[in-house]
């Protein structure tokens, strides 16, 4: 469906797994965890899981769970013993710059495009689309200020650099030990930047 | 990611100081370039489809 010139996604949370039964991204260890796996996600309450869907048909899974990006908190108390140049800080940002050492996140357990709908800029859509929504102050049950994901980094289905042209950071070194990256993305709630012109 | 172990540590050294960075960006609004570009392209991105959550 259109609305404008624009195509219409909706967001529709599941309950039942079984609706992603003609589901495929075509990575199949992606499509065995979808079909086999993540209802007990759902069940657990591990995450809450929405189906996309164009006019008719699914076409992105896409499922979200709390987190947080925990910092280690040596390097602050070198910050603050001088052994480093202390970072210029706005004075009513201080006193919580200097407490925090988490900020809340939403994390893309999963993400996934129907393989004969990748490459039209569903999936950076909809990693958009959950920022905005998370920031959307009728819907916000909690805080949150990033986005995070664990992008799996191993041979050709690795997801970094999708990740990374969706404007993801990397918050560790990649772990030839570990099949993720984890990663994270700011949210910039785009309705108080709108003196940041367009190009 | 769903399916798959992946412990989490607390992030560290030059990742942590980013983030604080940024943090510190975002609260203050002194952006850099870079979340400027950042703002910018996600809003091309979101011109693309229309969302409406169910």
């Amino acid at each position: 469906m259109q609305s404008g010139n624009k195509y219409r996604l909706r967001f529709e949370r599941i309950e039942d797994a079984a609706v992603l039964s003609e589901f495929n991204c075509g990575l199949n260890v992606m499509d065995r965890f979808i079909h086999s796996g993540l209802q007990w996600c759902i069940d657990y309450h591990y995450c809450v899981v929405y189906a996309v869907k164009d006019s008719k048909d699914i076409v992105g899974v896409v499922a979200l769970g709390c987190d947080k990006l925990e910092l280690d908190t040596t390097d602050k108390e070198e910050l603050q013993m001088g052994f480093f140049p202390k970072p210029e800080i706005d004075f009513n940002y201080q006193d919580t710059f200097w407490a925090k050492s988490s900020y809340p996140a939403i994390e893309i357990t999963y993400l996934a495009v129907r393989e004969d709908k990748r490459h039209l800029g569903i999936g950076e859509y909809i990693i958009e689309a959950v920022g905005q929504r998370a920031l959307d102050s009728r819907f916000n049950l909690a805080g949150c200020q990033f986005l995070t994901v664990e992008a799996y980094n191993k041979g050709t289905d690795s997801a970094v650099s999708f990740y990374s042209h969706c404007d993801f950071i990397a918050a560790e070194e990649p772990n030839p030990n570990k099949e993720t990256l984890r990663m994270y993305k700011t949210i910039l709630p785009l309705a108080h930047y709108e003196d940041v012109d367009d190009e | 990611m769903l399916g798959i172990n992946t412990p989490h540590v607390p992030v560290e050294g030059k990742f942590a100081e980013e983030i604080r960075a940024t943090v510190r960006r975002v609260s203050t609004g002194r952006l850099n370039a870079e979340d400027k570009r950042r703002i910018r392209r996600s809003r091309k991105v979101l011109q693309n489809y229309d969302a409406v959550w169910e």
